[in-house]
């Protein structure tokens, strides 16, 4: 083998090296399980759920109710009570983040709206929620709660 | 202010040099408002990692900022590593709309600028190179991801802890397996042309650079990340 083929080789290798174990990293995957082409349920309880309801206007005005509904996260719920006509929510959808904040939450004609010094913070089961609440999917006897909070 | 002076009056006599970026700015604004809400879902393959199971691409326009940052880098170098990612960032972020993270990916991009001109530091628009340059923008796309990421988790969309730091960086999955695959395609694509075109002769013109110039392009980054924890601290 002369020096420019062993050199090609080598050029070559540096490419095709890192497809493949892109390429097998992928099947790999398929092959554990960790890769799959089914979409996630998002209920670990499938049907219908019982969820619990507190929003925390802060000068003790509270929404207090329970919802009985299938398949969805803690911002549904914002949504649901919406489509009730209980509150009017308004959002901002982040591109940079893939999800959802909440601006404000309309209730009894008064606009709760988050700003320097204020923002809707989102508890499950009294913990403080790691996530945004769109990805956060709700099980049976869940209590969701929504607080205007102080920073 | 003397030095800014300077460093106007060095940009409007490299006429070439000043018409390539705002090509490269024009190409970058241009696409990224147009596309913003033209891109399509997530493609239906999903990744369970720690019980969490998410798309594994989630689709955004990084790339084309990105291909575009490590290109002003590579070809114009100096002063443009910082002025083409940040002007397409202000000109599509007054359209397009931003929040507090805005320092943080505007300082990601001018990191990938500045990849891309130490590329150009080492003379790699051969052939041979082009395996450094994938590596380069590779390294580039990682850092990114995962200084934009550790803003996303300092501004407090997660918790302040060890466990919320994981799940950020669990949940930026998505989005950096596909930073990774577009942007390694855009940087491709657009790399093996230039090098084609320079083997055959075909003159890409070649900028010189100064010491400050180079000084401050290397800084210009810094300054940004620097503001950027100040930004969300105070």
């Amino acid at each position: 083998m002369n020096k420019n083929s062993k050199g090609n080789i080598i050029y070559l290798s540096k490419i095709i090296i890192p497809i493949i174990v892109v390429i097998g990293l992928f099947f790999g995957g398929i092959g554990v399980g960790i890769i799959s082409f089914d979409p996630p349920s998002k209920n670990v309880n499938k049907g219908l759920i019982k969820i619990s309801i507190e929003i925390d206007f802060s000068d003790e005005i509270k929404y207090v109710g329970d919802m009985s509904l299938e398949n969805s996260t803690g911002f549904d719920i914002l949504t649901e009570l919406e489509n009730q006509e209980i509150i009017d929510i308004e959002t901002t959808y982040w591109e940079s983040f893939g999800g959802n904040s909440v601006d404000s939450i309309t209730y009894q004609g008064i606009k709760y709206e988050g700003d320097l010094n204020h923002y809707w913070a989102f508890y499950i089961n009294g913990q403080a929620s790691m996530e945004g609440a769109d990805k956060v999917y709700l099980n049976d006897n869940d209590i969701v709660k929504w607080k205007f909070e102080k920073f | 202010m003397g030095q800014v002076l300077k460093m106007i009056g060095e940009i409007i006599r490299n006429k070439n040099r000043l018409m390539f970026a705002f090509f490269l700015i024009a190409i970058g604004s241009v696409v990224r408002i147009l596309l913003h809400n033209n891109l399509p879902g997530s493609p239906a393959i999903y990744i369970t990692i720690n019980e969490i199971t998410q798309p594994m691409f989630m689709l955004d326009l990084f790339f084309i900022v990105a291909a575009i940052s490590i290109i002003s880098g590579l070809l114009l170098g100096g002063y443009y590593t910082f002025i083409v990612p940040i002007s397409i960032m202000v000109i599509t972020d007054l359209v397009l709309g931003n929040n507090w993270i805005l320092l943080f990916t505007w300082s990601g991009f001018v990191i990938l600028g500045l990849i891309g001109y130490l590329l150009k530091a080492k003379n790699v628009l051969k052939t041979k190179y082009v395996p450094r340059v994938l590596g380069f923008g590779l390294g580039g796309i990682l850092i990114y991801d995962i200084w934009t990421n550790f803003g996303t988790w300092l501004g407090g969309w997660y918790t302040h802890t060890w466990e919320g730091l994981v799940l950020c960086y669990i949940r930026a999955l998505p989005f950096m397996f596909w930073h990774l695959l577009s942007t390694m395609l855009a940087i491709s694509l657009i790399i093996i042309p230039v090098i084609y075109l320079k083997e055959h002769h075909i003159t890409i013109p070649d900028f010189e650079i100064n010491a400050l110039e180079k000084k401050i392009s290397i800084a210009a980054p810094i300054v940004l990340m620097v503001l950027a924890i100040i930004s969300i601290i105070v």
